[in-house]
Parts: C-alpha cells; sequence; structure tokens
C-alpha cells in the first residue's frame, strides 16, 4: 500500500509531456494550459524580439500567440511538436505585424512627403561605423537582422537564434528545405554586407 | 606553423588547370580588402561555401577536401568562406532575449476573462471501446469555473438546438397548414421536444466531465425523436394528422404553381419545381400510408432517418473544426 502511494508520487512529480496537457486543457483544466506557457513563453518571445525589435511588440505577440494556440487547441495533431505548432502561429502573427508596419510605415512616409517635410532618419541611413560606436555589438548584429526582409528575418532567426533545424523550419514555415536554405543563403550574404563593420573592427582588435 | 592545406595541391585534385593568384600564399594571409582574382573555379568554389558551412550533406566529403584545398590557395575565396564563418559565429553569440515579464499571469488572466477565447471543439471520435471513455482521443473543452467562462451546457446547447431543428423536418412541415388540422400531435410533439431541451441540458451539466457527452446527446435526441414519430405513425390520429397534412400541403402547392404559371419566364420554371414537389408530396403521403399500417417498417425507416441526421451533424461539425488556423 506505502509503496503503490510512493509510486503515485513519483508519478506526478514526474514532468507531464505536452500531449498530456493540451489533453488536459482540453477536458477544462485550464491550469494545464498555463504549464504549457510557463514552458514555452521564453521561446516564442525570443523569436518575436528577435523577429520585431522590441520588446513591448514582442511581448503583446507573446500574449496573442498563446490566446490564439487556445483558441485552436482542438486542432494541434498530438502527434506533431506543440512547440513547433507554437513557432508556427507566432510566425505568422510576426510575418502579418510586420506587413502591416510597413503598410502603415508607408503610408506615413508619403504623407510626410506630401506636407513637404523630411522623413525622419531611420536606422538605416546612419552609417554603420556610426552604430557601431554607439552601440554594443549585439544591438549592431540585431538592427542588421531587423533590417532584412521579413521572409529571410525568419529563417535566419529560427536557424541561428532559436537553434532550429532546416527541416524543422520547413515544417514550421510549410515550404520545401531547398526554398528555406536558399533564403538563408541569401539572409546570411545581406547580413555579411551589413556587418561587414563589425567583422573589420574585430579584425583589427585581433 | 604549418599550414594544414598546404599538403593538398589543387592539381592533384582534377580541378583543372587554373593559375594560383600570385600573392595568394593561403587561408591564414588573408587581408581584408585584398581583391580576389576571379576565375571560373572560385565561383563554383564559392557557391558551394553555403553548404559546406551548413553542412547539409549536399557535398560529398571528398568534394569538401578539394573545397578546402582550394580555400588554402585562394585568398579571395578564403576570406569570403570567413567572413561567412564568423557571420554565423556573431549570430549564434547572441543571447536569448531576456523576457521583461513573466506573461503566464497576464495570458491566464486573458483566457479566463469573459470575453476571452472559446476553444474550438474538438473532432469527434467515438472510441470503439465504451469502457475506456476516460481515456477517449480528444474530450471536448470544459470549463470548471462556471461564472467567468462559458458553462458546458452554454457550449452543448447549440448543438442540441442544431439537432432538433434539422430532425424536426416532418413535425415543422405540420405547422404550415396548423388552421386546417387538429394540432394535438404537435403539441405533443412541442412538449416532448421541450422536454428533451431540458433533460439533455441537464445531463450535459450533470455529466461536465464525460467526454463523450456530444455521442450520447445525439443518440438521446434521436432515439425520442424515433419514439415520437413511432408514437405519431402507430396511432391512427397521428398517421391521419401526417397524411391530412400533406394532402393540404399538395393542394397549396398546386394552388401556388399554377399562380406563379402565370408569370412568364419565372413561372415555367417555378412551376417545373412545384410539380416535382407536388410529386414528392404524393409518394410521402403514400410512404405513409403504407408504412402506418407496419409499425415496425416505419419505425426502421424512422431510425435509419435519424441516424443519417445525426451522422450530418457530426461531419457538420467536424468540418467547421477543421476551418481555423
Amino acid at each position: 500500500m506505502l509503496k503503490s502511494k510512493g509510486e503515485t508520487r513519483t508519478i506526478t512529480l514526474v514532468e507531464q509531456n505536452d500531449a498530456d496537457l493540451v489533453r488536459q486543457t482540453l477536458c477544462g483544466n485550464t491550469s494545464a494550459y498555463n504549464g504549457l506557457v510557463m514552458r514555452y513563453q521564453r521561446q516564442v518571445y525570443n523569436l518575436a524580439y528577435r523577429m520585431l525589435g522590441n520588446a513591448e511588440d514582442a511581448g503583446d505577440l507573446v500574449q496573442e500567440t498563446f490566446l490564439r494556440a487556445y483558441g485552436a487547441l482542438a486542432s494541434f495533431r498530438q502527434d506533431a511538436s506543440f512547440l513547433t505548432w507554437l513557432y508556427k502561429i507566432a510566425s505568422n502573427l510576426c510575418i502579418d505585424q510586420l506587413r502591416s508596419r510597413k503598410a502603415r510605415s508607408a503610408l506615413s512616409l508619403d504623407v510626410e512627403l506630401e506636407e513637404g517635410r523630411e522623413p525622419a532618419a531611420d536606422s538605416r541611413n546612419s552609417s554603420p561605423e556610426e552604430l557601431a560606436i554607439r552601440d554594443s555589438v549585439q544591438d549592431v548584429v540585431q538592427r542588421a537582422i531587423t533590417n532584412l526582409p521579413e521572409k529571410y528575418r525568419v529563417v535566419v532567426v529560427m536557424r541561428h537564434l532559436q537553434d532550429m533545424s532546416v527541416e524543422e523550419i520547413a515544417n514550421v514555415l510549410d515550404m520545401p528545405t531547398g526554398t528555406v536554405k536558399t533564403h538563408l543563403f541569401r539572409a546570411r550574404e545581406m547580413l555579411r554586407g551589413r556587418l561587414r563593420s563589425v567583422l573589420e573592427m574585430e579584425t583589427d582588435g585581433k | 606553423m604549418e599550414n594544414r592545406f598546404d599538403h593538398n595541391p589543387p592539381e592533384e585534385q582534377g580541378w583543372g588547370n587554373y593559375v594560383t593568384p600570385p600573392g595568394a600564399p593561403g587561408r591564414n594571409s588573408y587581408r581584408p580588402g585584398h581583391t580576389p582574382l576571379e576565375t571560373a573555379l572560385c565561383q563554383r568554389v564559392r557557391e558551394m561555401l553555403p553548404h559546406l558551412l551548413e553542412n547539409d550533406g549536399e557535398i560529398r566529403p571528398e568534394m569538401a577536401r578539394q573545397v578546402y584545398a582550394h580555400l588554402s590557395v585562394c585568398a579571395g575565396c578564403a576570406g569570403e568562406f570567413d567572413e561567412m564563418e564568423r557571420v554565423i559565429k556573431l549570430m549564434d553569440k547572441m543571447p536569448p532575449a531576456e523576457m521583461p515579464q513573466d506573461f503566464s499571469q497576464i495570458i491566464m488572466q486573458r483566457i479566463l476573462a469573459p470575453d476571452g477565447p472559446i476553444p474550438q471543439r474538438p473532432p469527434l471520435r467515438v472510441p470503439l471501446n465504451l469502457g475506456d471513455a476516460q481515456h477517449a482521443v480528444v474530450p471536448l473543452p470544459t470549463t470548471t469555473d462556471a461564472t467567468t467562462r462559458p458553462t458546458r451546457a452554454a457550449l452543448g446547447q447549440p448543438q442540441f438546438n442544431d439537432a432538433l431543428s434539422t430532425v424536426k423536418v416532418t413535425p415543422s412541415v405540420t405547422a404550415a397548414q396548423r388552421a386546417t388540422t387538429p394540432s394535438v400531435a404537435q403539441n405533443v410533439t412541442q412538449s416532448i421536444a421541450q422536454n428533451v431541451t431540458q433533460s439533455v441540458s441537464q445531463s450535459v451539466s450533470v455529466q461536465s466531465q464525460n467526454s463523450l457527452l456530444t455521442t450520447f446527446q445525439r443518440l438521446t435526441a434521436a432515439s425520442v425523436l424515433t419514439a415520437v414519430m413511432a408514437f405519431l405513425m402507430t396511432t391512427p390520429w397521428g398517421r391521419n394528422a401526417l397524411s391530412s397534412d400533406l394532402e393540404a400541403l399538395k393542394a397549396w402547392m398546386q394552388q401556388m404553381g399554377d399562380a406563379l404559371n402565370r408569370v412568364p419566364l419565372f413561372g415555367r420554371m417555378t412551376s417545373y419545381l412545384f410539380a416535382a414537389l407536388t410529386q414528392m408530396s404524393d409518394s410521402v403521403t403514400e410512404t405513409y400510408r403504407t408504412l402506418g399500417a407496419t409499425a415496425a417498417k416505419g419505425l426502421t425507416i424512422d431510425i435509419a432517418l435519424c441516424a443519417c441526421a445525426c451522422f450530418f451533424l457530426a461531419v457538420r461539425r467536424q468540418r467547421s473544426q477543421r476551418v481555423g488556423l
């Protein structure tokens, strides 16, 4: 009897896997979903932050991702990885937000030009050297990533900052692996151009 | 220091005849700003560099050895490779972004808020072993907090109403002709339907832990409606009510058909339609009359009808769940 009690306790201590937590959430146990949020919010935040480039938007995106995921939990296939599924939702939301941001900035640029004002200088206009002096290397790299077109940005972030394999990325983005690789190589080429100042500084330092 | 690529002269590797750029002794002596002599070979090597870095299996080991051999003698390509490697290292060195706060509290609050997201229904899957109902494939979303969340009954109710409205087809046909017939049968069906709604919604709230609830709901609805239909068809006044209604409907359809026939073009089309409907009502009346004589047959057909309705509902529900994301 005592032994069986001990066993029960051991079982509860073992970390429940994602599929169990999803199942419990679907049964109405919302605290199980809290477990999923606690487990994966960091990864989703990292993706969102690297994609969007600022903490506030990243925080909103994390919340939105988990709310959407909760609403659509029934459509989650239990044999798939929950994190991959979350990444799928988060990356779609990121790309949507970046597009709407682009549309908004294009609109405001038009207004400024119409009103005869000089458009505000953004980080792209200042030289990499200036930026390198002003900020740390990490900031420069983050800015270089943030200035990539979104389709390249997402693969670079997933590959190098989220440590995902090309196959995983292809799965999340619903793309052939060949396309992911092409995007990845092009993105790295762009980054190489943009980070040349940092690379030269490093060489000089050495 | 000995260059580890030096013992691999490119000529031996079958890369064809090319001239080693003067003043390009190897990878280690790369200087930024050095302009490489672009050759077709360099072009080929550069195309391979990303694959080499990614180590994705696109380049065979012997080919990789040859590329490295080229890098040991071509400063331009070596420089490019070095830069690519360093860009990757720069990114890999990026630490994970620090979360300013724990979002789980906010997320759970938003989920539990009255206007929070309502989980989609999981697809209906009936486990073969009913005793194993606790481990049903995907159980229904339920909520523990009845005050803040949509209750199980609230989630289940519209679904049952769906079922009722679909299966109630026969009584609703009679509703159009209420004035002409004694509506005892309708009152009976309506009161039974209300009772069913109440009892099912009660069972919904009571059995909120049961994952097979939707199946039970549908089975209950099907059996109750079957009983109603069987009752109507086995009693003479029920049969009368049904058939006389259909007679009146047929007369009304003929009237409408005549009236619409006077309108050109539109009338022609609708008259065909009404003719077809009249024909159909004829056959339905006939069916009911014959079936009335043998109640067992009627019961069988009715069960089949109810099963069809339930199946249709289940399919529709599943299809609606696939939509989204």
